[in-house]
């Protein structure tokens, strides 16, 4: 006899998302067969505002798309901003932000990795994960002045410097962060209760995650190996590392990459300090922006895209940001096929979603 | 050619009927389908369809230009149906004619209570005179510019 399906409505809220998201499952039993997104709870037009803003006053509204990739959305659009004007900007200026960058990396994935503690109801590993993503909140208000938004971009440079006292402080912090997560990772990794939550849950096969478009720890996990700062947008080139991958393809996988990013993220703010040069921090950015220009970065959630289209005046034409939630949206359809229904919820949580990006 | 200044990425200006044949010779090349976006530019639409060699880290974009903007354009879901987000989202805020979308939100992704907001005010009136002539009837303010009747909670009346 065939099983009789329903409709079940999950979200906008739910005690496991931060953002609010609608997803209609489409229920044979306790087992999704199939699962509609519907999003538009909180579109701001941010990107239509560029019709109405100076190109330079569009960095700060453009960091204020979302709170915790703050730094990467600025950094994206200076960077093409920077691109269309042919501006070089200082070699210590692409340092200092690539270190802002992988502490931000770092402050988003321990966010991920308490929501997804929550998520499976383990009250104390998520409490440890916040614990510890407090030193990175501190070093990055001791740098910037800010915990999350750090308005530190501009075309041409960066506002703000990192000197040897805050450096030496970074350093002591990032190594405490790094014990303490090798304690806390024991749990996430080992621990039998949390295995049988994510350990075979949630697959997408390499094949599917190129075919729908996968990005970030997300593909990652399921063996691609593409990550955007191979392509050495400012201090990349001049650091050794390799993308971190698994061949898992489940929600255990995309923690471990995550968590072995974090680790990842530490090696490259020390590299990048140990041969971050003397120099300025910007250089002046005169005239108007005219062409057209794609860029990639590699946000903690994936691949962002950023579209400027710039008519030699202060008003952009058209300013684009495809956000790395919006591409694995597909890669949540997915996953939620043939999953049981208790799972929806952690399986949201997997692909880091962020809804604040995804709207803009 | 449109000036692209990233080293490795390049753009191709096509024709609209080239669009289902050059996407579907991607799809053979193993790329990524990466983005897709419309523009509203000079009076066209300008839609861009993205896609990545992820060994070779290069990113090649299709650059279509609409004159007529109540023109068909044909989706490319039948072939990336990971481009069911994109086209969804350029037909509501642009207010490019896509047609035969995988998944069809039918102009309601983002619940907005404005048609087209990306459209400048002259793109809407264009917009709206373009697809009274296209379907041969006197324009009225139900067309393409005007406000949804949308409910106070985000729903349809």
């Amino acid at each position: 006899m065939a099983k009789k399906r329903s409709v079940v409505p999950f979200g906008p809220q739910h005690p496991v998302l931060p953002e609010p998201i609608h997803l209609d499952l489409v229920l044979e039993d306790e087992k999704v067969v199939e699962a509609v997104p519907n999003i538009g709870f909180i579109h701001r037009g941010l990107e239509g505002l560029t019709e109405k803003k100076d190109f330079r006053q569009m960095t700060y509204v453009i960091e204020r798309t979302c709170g915790i990739c703050s730094f990467g959305h600025g950094l994206g659009y200076v960077e093409t901003i920077e691109n269309i004007m042919n501006v070089e900007v200082p070699e210590r200026a692409k340092y200092l932000r690539t270190i802002w960058s992988e502490l931000a990396r770092m402050h988003s994935h321990l966010l991920w990795l308490g929501l997804i503690s929550d998520a499976f109801g383990f009250e104390s590993l998520f409490y440890q994960s916040w614990r510890i993503r407090e030193r990175v909140l501190d070093c990055l208000e001791l740098t910037t002045g800010g915990r999350l938004i750090f308005s530190v971009l501009e075309p041409g440079g960066v506002l703000r410097d990192i000197n040897k006292d805050q450096e030496k402080e970074i350093l002591k912090q990032i190594g405490l962060v790094e014990e303490e997560l090798k304690e806390v990772e024991k749990a996430f990794l080992l621990d039998y209760s949390v295995q049988t939550r994510l350990k075979g849950v949630g697959i997408i096969t390499k094949e599917r995650a190129h075919e729908i478009g996968c990005c970030g720890p997300v593909a990652r996990a399921s063996g691609l190996s593409y990550d955007m700062r191979k392509l050495g947008y400012e201090a990349y080139g001049n650091l050794d590392f390799e993308p971190i991958i698994s061949n898992d393809c489940d929600s255990y996988a995309r923690c471990e990459v995550r968590i072995k990013e974090i680790h990842q993220s530490i090696d490259l703010i020390r590299q990048a300090f140990a041969k971050m040069p003397e120099g300025d921090l910007s250089v002046p950015v005169k005239g108007f922006p005219k062409g057209e220009c794609f860029t990639r970065i590699e946000q903690p959630r994936g691949e962002a895209i950023y579209y400027v289209k710039a008519n030699g005046t202060k008003m952009l034409d058209r300013f684009r940001l495809r956000t790395p939630t919006f591409a694995n949206l597909e890669g949540l359809c997915e996953m939620l096929k043939n999953c049981e229904y208790a799972d929806v919820g952690i399986l949201c949580v997997t692909i880091d979603p962020c809804i604040s990006c995804t709207e803009r | 050619m449109a000036e692209v200044i990233n080293p490795g990425n390049t753009m191709e200006v096509i024709p609209l009927e080239d669009l289902l044949e050059e996407v579907m010779k991607r799809k053979h090349q193993g790329l990524r389908f990466d983005q897709a976006c419309a523009a509203f530019v000079d009076g066209n639409f300008e839609l861009s369809y993205s896609f990545s060699d992820d060994d070779a880290y290069t990113f090649d974009t299709l650059r279509v230009v609409v004159d007529d903007l109540a023109r068909k354009i044909p989706s490319v879901t039948a072939i990336y149906p990971c481009a069911e987000f994109y086209e969804n989202e350029m037909r509501e805020l642009f207010g490019c004619q896509i047609e035969m979308i995988a998944l069809d939100y039918k102009d309601k992704l983002y619940r907005l209570n404005v048609e087209t907001p990306m459209l400048p005010e002259a793109g809407k009136k264009a917009l709206k005179e373009a697809l009274c002539a296209a379907e041969n009837s006197p324009c009225n303010d139900n067309a393409a510019g005007s406000v949804k009747n949308v409910s106070e909670d985000g729903g349809d009346k």
